[in-house]
């Protein structure tokens, strides 16, 4: 119980109908206070009206007029008499001339004990004095007897008719609060369920308000979330083991055997070379880890500055390519004229490498690669595509996942991270990656970036048009195999 | 970490008694360098706090600095700044554990002449060493020869005993690089850094394919190859007699 009082629902209740009670009392005083006032000033003005329109009577009239007019009085509301000049009763229902009173022909209010009225029981009177021309004194007076039994009728209706609504409201309020405290502690229980693991627990949506069910959507929905990273990361720690044991394992098999079998000095060199290079895989992958992190973590824009994507794209693939042809794999280039990118040239170039690196090497023997840059519109757009294998359509989201591997390339080197630092790197850029199929077989990734928008990066971005407008060959004619020789010997 | 023997096969001995100061606060690590770097007859003095590297580098009797980033006391980029303000030029090469994108330009702009990520070999520690000590001398000079080799910078011409050699862009800056450090162990590293401006280590070799490319073209039939790749460490460039 203590609970549903301390219930939000239940205190917005309480005070709301507190208000409302407040709000009404106050109404109820207001009608009142504004129709005894009228009805105050209604009897007045009648009085004093009566009272001037007898005085201007013959003598006779006026006896006439007060003594019929208290016998016709049933409710005895009037008072009325005459005083002789020496204060003496002549005609009417009051005892004595009231002492205080002046007799200006104006109305006004005494109490019914001060003019010694008995048959009256009621406190409040208005009365009006007038002296008449032969000296004698008129008194008119009525009882605002009324006034007093509107303020109890009143009083009545508020007791009757709002003060029983007060505690149904309070009810109501008990009654919103459980239900509100239910649903809370029915939420509190699946939230305590997740939180000892049990992540594919969801908050009940659909039951209550619309408020409710709104914030039970969004903690679903962050639970959603949370439990794919945490999947994630499981796989990733188990992956991570995975392939640190591998190396860590043939590394440790090695020494303790070269440890018992070796006898010559050059035995030893050659275990530790290759325990070396086992040790040099397993922080590899651990380095690499790293800098995914780091890169996720880096703020956008910090080492930004503007890159020729064009032109990282042609150093990139000068890198690579006597790798490709050493491979009998022919490379080629094509790189139209593009306006300047931000973005981090280091990390870039890191990425292109990634993305070329992986295509020379899934591109088989007398194969072809092919990296080109051109302009969307919205950006320039890098296309790599080769004669590989290709990946199928349901493995290309999971290509990007750490540690990733097709079972294709299981046989290719590498630790599975590369394209999830080409993602990690592309989504800190904003930029954005997708995969397709070549025609004739193979894979084509195309990095899209995003042109600056800002007016300082406009200027900037102006200037491969000028360069393009200065040397139009260069644009026209960019397409170059890697082999050609420069002129320099 | 690829741990060099004493003697580097292939590579030639550092010229001996150069003083180095390494301000290292990892005991273990520092003790790893500068045993390396006395087995090629550095003279090695360790620091192992920022304040008292700090003193003993402004002292001015080293020949070259190994300053990590991160230590007790002060911070390995403002005692590079401390340094530079009091005009000592001595060259620096900065160790640091963290790799962020934006910490190598940081480490470079306080004044340090090169740049190692840890984990980082041995080897690679040794030759970015050398390299420091023995900036290339005149950078002025149109005409390069090693041995039979000559290189013309103006007219952009190589000959090895008077024959013409038809080589890439690439390929001359390369070659370029190597004729600049002779007889010094040029590491993969280096070559990415300053012949592609690219600094992270490729997971397929480009440059031994690089430089397998330059050694067949500078090569005539029967005579020695210039370029000689030193097990575990890099390349070297001998002159030929």
């Amino acid at each position: 119980m203590l609970s549903i009082l301390a219930s939000s629902a239940f205190r917005r209740v309480a005070a709301v109908s507190l208000a409302f009670f407040v709000a009404v009392v106050l109404l109820f005083a207001f009608i009142y206070w504004q129709t005894a006032v009228f009805e105050t000033r209604r009897v007045d003005t009648l009085v004093e009206q009566q009272a001037a329109a007898l005085a201007q009577a013959p003598t006779e009239q006026i006896l006439w007029t007060v003594n019929t007019g208290i016998a016709h009085d049933l409710h005895r509301l009037m008072f009325a008499a005459v005083f002789d000049p020496d204060g003496d009763l002549v005609a009417g229902n009051l005892p004595r001339l009231p002492t205080d009173l002046p007799l200006d022909g104006l109305a006004h209010k005494r109490d019914a004990a001060s003019l010694d009225i008995t048959h009256a029981d009621d406190a409040a009177v208005v009365v009006v004095g007038r002296r008449l021309p032969d000296g004698r004194v008129l008194i008119l007076g009525r009882s605002i007897d009324q006034v007093a039994e509107m303020r109890a009728v009143v009083t009545r209706a508020l007791t009757l008719g709002v003060i029983p609504a007060l505690p149904l409201a309070l009810g109501f309020g008990v009654l919103l609060g459980h239900r509100t405290n239910q649903r809370i502690r029915r939420m509190q229980d699946v939230l305590d369920r997740v939180r000892r693991g049990h992540l594919s627990e969801r908050l009940p949506t659909g039951s209550g308000g619309r408020d409710f069910d709104q914030l039970a959507i969004s903690v679903n929905h962050m639970l959603s979330e949370l439990e794919r990273l945490l999947t994630e990361l499981h796989n990733v720690g188990n992956n991570i083991a995975h392939d640190l044991r591998t190396p860590l394992s043939r590394v440790r098999a090695q020494l303790e055997r070269t440890r018992r079998v070796a006898t010559t000095r050059e035995e030893l060199e050659l275990a530790v070379d290759q325990a070396v290079g086992g040790l040099d895989q397993a922080a590899e992958i651990i380095t690499a880890l790293l800098r995914i992190a780091e890169i996720q973590h880096t703020q956008r824009g910090v080492s930004f500055g503007p890159v020729a994507i064009d032109e990282l794209v042609r150093e990139v693939a000068d890198l690579y390519g006597p790798i490709a042809e050493a491979k009998g794999v022919s490379a080629r280039v094509v790189t139209d004229s593009v306006p300047l990118i931000e973005g981090d040239r280091g990390l870039l170039f890191e990425a292109l490498a990634n993305l070329v690196d992986n295509a020379i090497k899934f591109t088989p023997e007398n194969g072809a690669v092919e990296f080109a840059v051109s302009d969307s519109g919205s950006g320039p757009v890098v296309t790599i595509s080769d004669t590989g294998p290709g990946i199928a359509v349901e493995h290309r989201a999971k290509v990007f996942a750490r540690f990733h591997r097709l079972d294709e390339s299981r046989n290719v080197p590498g630790h599975g991270l590369g394209l999830s630092l080409v993602q990690a790197i592309v989504g800190m850029h904003g930029f954005s990656i997708s995969l397709s199929d070549r025609p004739g077989g193979g894979c084509v990734v195309q990095l899209h970036c995003r042109a600056p928008c800002n007016a300082g990066q406009a200027a900037a971005a102006e200037m491969p048009i000028a360069a393009s407008a200065v040397l139009p060959m260069v644009a026209s004619c960019a397409s170059e195999s890697l082999d050609q020789p420069a002129r320099i010997a | 970490m690829n741990v060099s023997g004493p003697t580097s096969e292939g590579g030639q001995a550092a010229r001996p008694g150069r003083r180095i100061l390494l301000i290292e606060d990892d005991i273990e690590i520092a003790n790893e360098i500068c045993s390396d770097l006395a087995d090629h007859d550095y003279d090695v003095r360790h620091a192992a706090t920022g304040p008292e590297g700090a003193q003993q580098a402004e002292d001015g009797t080293s020949d070259l600095l190994i300053v990590d980033r991160m230590l007790p006391g002060l911070d390995g980029l403002a005692i590079i700044k401390r340094l530079r303000e009091r005009n000592l030029r001595t060259p620096v090469l900065v160790l640091s554990a963290l790799g962020d994108v934006n910490e190598r330009v940081r480490g470079l702009k306080a004044g340090g002449d090169d740049y190692l990520t840890k984990p980082f070999a041995l080897s690679e520690l040794q030759a970015r060493v050398e390299a420091l000590l023995r900036r290339p001398g005149d950078i002025r000079e149109t005409e390069l020869r090693a041995g039979s080799l000559k290189l013309d910078l103006l007219e952009r011409t190589v000959q090895r005993h008077g024959r013409p050699i038809e080589l890439l862009a690439r390929e001359f800056q390369l070659l370029l690089y190597f004729m600049r450090r002779p007889e010094q162990v040029i590491t993969r590293g280096m070559l990415l850094e300053h012949i592609w401006n690219c600094h992270f280590l490729p997971q397929s070799n480009p440059i031994d394919v690089h430089i397998g490319k330059l050694r067949r073209k500078l090569g005539g039939p029967g005579e020695p190859p210039l370029i000689q790749n030193v097990r575990g460490q890099g390349f070297i460039l001998t002159p030929d007699a």
